[in-house]
């Protein structure tokens, strides 16, 4: 029998700490990868927000950096006309990173790069968009799948973005798995709010993700799982005020609606996958799409028109030049007899106009060449939704930046026409700059999650007591409040009192002043679908000029638009 | 040389007025005249220094070479008339100063620089007047034409640097050495290159240009009569 000789086991030894050294020596220089998956099931719409989530592996320790997000706006200038958004910073390590941005110019490819703080690139991707942008807002189908005509978006529940505008794009979200995580369903409460369409499937599987926030959005209250007489479970309750009964199924409800907000939710009272495809072919025709979101974009757009020019007055030059030419005239008279005198007056009454003007100046009467208008729109319900129009003028081009939430990136109101109409952004996570040309009028939005100012607290079961709270003094300028289908002014000498609607005065579309109309506009699509009653009112804020170089001026309003609950 | 003859006399009363109520009136036009941002919209004219220091400059530097052309046979009363332009252009260009400082509301965000500007189109008008004397001294001995050679100088002083707005970007600094170039550069912000060429072009050329008449005229002043 042969035995192994000890130098062959030193060797052996040698090796294998030569082989674990290389391993360990691998890890530590291994390369990061980066991956990325942009739109609803690599789909989007362009000139709207959409889902982008980002992978990182590879790291053999965390960074300190930045994941930066690029969109080129013209290929023949790529680096110089480009949309930059920083997506995550700080310690970053290995894990997955959800961010939601606009998609604008797909025609070049997305570029993911994960950048030291140094400036260097550490690792890089890019997604190619050309065949995943649509023209038409889509259909989601999250959680079991069902194909409709090929163009839908076939999602897991998990991945259903928490921000509610990355649903801009989407024409109705179909939610036919259990969907548990809260932020989503926050998400997808705040959209329908603002206007987006939720088609719930849910029979058997409903305690798997029921919660209070599930059951602020069901067109049903008390809602309980019930066998049917053909052994299907399905889900029952009793219908909510103002929800309809769309289809039935053996004399039970299949199909239910209700409005909320801006948006309308659907319930389909049994899980997908036991409705036969003829029913399935019905619920597609009767659930409703999304509206466009609603947006404060008219309010900023008519603020800024009417916001007051800063300048000097007209008659300021006229009179200056006026004594100017006075006093040559005067001068060229008076010299031929008087020339010592005559000169030392000239001089004397040059010098104390120029002073005149300089005090005059210093009187706040200098030109201001930005205008910026900022307004808030807040939908209260059981969600808050917020968004920001951001309307700008300037005399002369300027770098404008704009403070917004965390990740919640503005983008251009108008989806540009040309990559040279488009304007060029840079995103920190909470600020933005864009050079803004001379003589336009550029607007953006974005989103955010925040409450109003505003609750409107009915008193009574049968709402004939109300009270209207601001959680802060503001200067309200419109205040309106719907209720069982009319509309009624309230003053603000009537907030934090309890009222009854005979308190207050019923208004018409046609007595409305131009303030109230524009708030009667924002609501007047949806709110007569709805059993809520709504405040809508309308805040502005004095305008302030703010210590900048370039001289501007700067109006902030919000619009509350509340939903009346009960106390 | 009477303080009348030296600001009113030949012309001057004329072109003072014209300085005044041209670029008087360009400022005026230059305010903004709409109420509400949105009435921007409606009407083209946008509120801006540069028409106002467009015309200034223009004005100065033709009244700098109106005063210079005049020029007198007797050599004494060249050097008298060479060494009252500055003053005859300082005192022009001093009488738009209340004009200048109202000018400044429409430039908040950098009140010094139509100061500046308005520094430039004194500098370079002055050095224009002498240059446009010295030229149509010498046109005079020679006996040419002198309001043309005045005209030209005007030309080659003021509208000559522009051409170098339509060459590469690295010498376009040069359009700086004439007082329109000088003040359109100021007001948006010159480069220290710019603002070099803006002062020390106009400063430079009148120093050696002056100095020049003035030794030709004592020449003429000591030279034995024929």
């Amino acid at each position: 029998m042969e035995t192994s000789r000890p130098g062959n086991a030193n060797r052996r030894s040698v090796l294998f700490c030569v082989a674990l050294c290389a391993l360990v020596s691998l890890s530590t220089h291994a390369q990061p990868t980066l991956s990325s998956s942009f739109g609803f099931d690599h789909q989007f719409v362009r000139d709207r927000y959409a889902p982008l989530r980002v992978t990182l592996a590879g790291l053999a320790e965390p960074v300190i950096g930045s994941l930066i997000v690029k969109q080129y706006l013209d290929a023949r200038a790529p680096e110089t006309r480009a949309i930059r958004h920083e997506i995550a910073r700080g310690s970053l390590g290995n894990g997955s990173f959800a961010a939601t941005i606009p998609a604008h110019d797909t025609v070049l490819p997305l570029l993911v790069q994960l950048v030291a703080d140094d400036g260097a690139v550490l690792a890089s991707a890019t997604e190619t968009t050309r065949q995943s942008s649509r023209g038409l807002p889509l259909v989601v189908v999250a959680g079991e799948p069902y194909h409709f005509d090929g163009t839908e978006a076939i999602v897991a529940v998990n991945e259903l973005p928490s921000d509610c505008w990355a649903y801009d794009g989407i024409a109705c979200v179909w939610l036919t798995g259990p969907l548990t995580e809260r932020s989503a369903w926050m998400a997808l409460g705040e959209w329908v709010s603002a206007g987006g369409s939720l088609a719930v499937f849910s029979g058997s599987d409903f305690y798997q993700w029921d919660s209070a926030v599930v059951r602020a959005l069901l067109p049903i209250e008390d809602p309980f799982v019930r066998e049917a007489a053909d052994g299907l479970r399905t889900l029952g309750g009793i219908p909510r005020s103002g929800a309809r009964i769309v289809l039935s199924r053996n004399g039970q409800p299949l199909l239910l609606r209700i409005a909320y907000g801006a948006g309308t939710v659907s319930l389909i009272t049994t899980r997908l996958r036991d409705l036969t495809p003829a029913e399935l072919t019905r619920i597609h025709a009767y659930v409703p799409r999304a509206r466009t979101l609603i947006s404060a974009r008219s309010v900023a757009e008519k603020l800024l028109d009417e916001t007051e020019v800063m300048r000097p007055p007209y008659g300021f030059a006229p009179i200056v030049l006026g004594i100017l030419i006075a006093g040559v005239v005067w001068a060229h008279r008076a010299a031929r007899k008087h020339p010592r005198s005559t000169a030392i007056a000239v001089l004397i009454g040059v010098i104390a106009l120029t002073v005149a003007c300089r005090l005059y100046v210093s009187r706040e009467k200098a030109m201001a060449y930005e205008y910026r208008v900022i307004t808030n729109l807040y939908i209260t319900t059981s969600f808050g939704f917020h968004t920001v129009s951001s309307a700008f003028f300037t005399l002369d081009p300027a770098v404008v930046a704009i403070m917004h939430q965390k990740g919640a990136f503005p983008m251009p109101a108008d989806a540009p026409t040309s990559p040279r109409t488009a304007l060029s952004l840079q995103s920190a996570l909470d600020s933005t700059t864009l050079a803004v040309p001379a003589g336009t009028r550029p607007l953006l939005r974005s989103y955010g999650h925040a409450r109003g100012g505003f609750t409107l607290t009915l008193l009574d079961e049968g709402f004939p007591e109300f009270r209207i709270d601001a959680t802060a003094p503001r200067n309200v300028t419109a205040c309106l409040l719907y209720a069982d289908g009319l509309f009624y002014r309230v003053p603000p000498s009537h907030f934090a009192v309890s009222l009854r609607l005979t308190d207050l005065r019923q208004v018409s579309a046609s007595a409305l002043n131009g303030r109230e109309t524009l708030l009667y506009r924002l609501v007047a699509d949806w709110v007569k679908e709805s059993a809520h009653w709504w405040l809508v009112a309308l805040s502005e804020d004095d305008e302030h000029i703010p210590p900048t170089p370039l001289r501007q001026k700067v109006r902030v309003a919000d619009v509350d638009i509340v939903a009346g609950g009960r106390s | 040389m009477r303080a009348y003859e030296l600001l009113f006399g030949a012309g001057g009363y004329g072109g003072l007025v014209a300085l005044l109520a041209l670029s008087g009136t360009a400022l005026a036009l230059s305010m903004p005249w709409v109420r509400r941002v949105g009435e921007y919209f409606l009407f083209p004219w946008r509120p801006s220094l540069t028409p106002f220091f467009l015309v200034l400059a223009s004005v100065a530097t033709i009244y700098g070479a109106q005063r210079a052309s005049p020029i007198h046979w007797l050599p004494r009363r060249q050097r008298t008339h060479l060494r009252s332009l500055p003053l005859q252009v300082s005192v022009a260009l001093l009488l738009a100063a209340p004009l200048v400082m109202m000018s400044t509301l429409l430039s908040p965000a950098y009140p010094g620089r139509p100061w500046i500007a308005w520094t430039a189109i004194l500098v370079g008008s002055i050095a224009l007047s002498i240059n446009a004397f010295a030229v149509a001294r010498l046109q005079l001995h020679r006996g040419a034409n002198v309001p043309q050679s005045v005209a030209a100088v005007w030309s080659v002083h003021t509208l000559f640097p522009l051409l170098a707005y339509v060459l590469p970007p690295s010498v376009q600094p040069l359009a700086a050495a004439g007082p329109i170039g000088a003040s359109l550069a100021i007001l948006r912000g010159a480069s220290v290159a710019e603002t070099a060429v803006a002062f020390s072009v106009p400063l430079l050329s009148s120093a050696i240009v002056s100095f020049a008449a003035l030794g030709a005229i004592r020449k003429d002043i000591h030279a034995p009569r024929a």
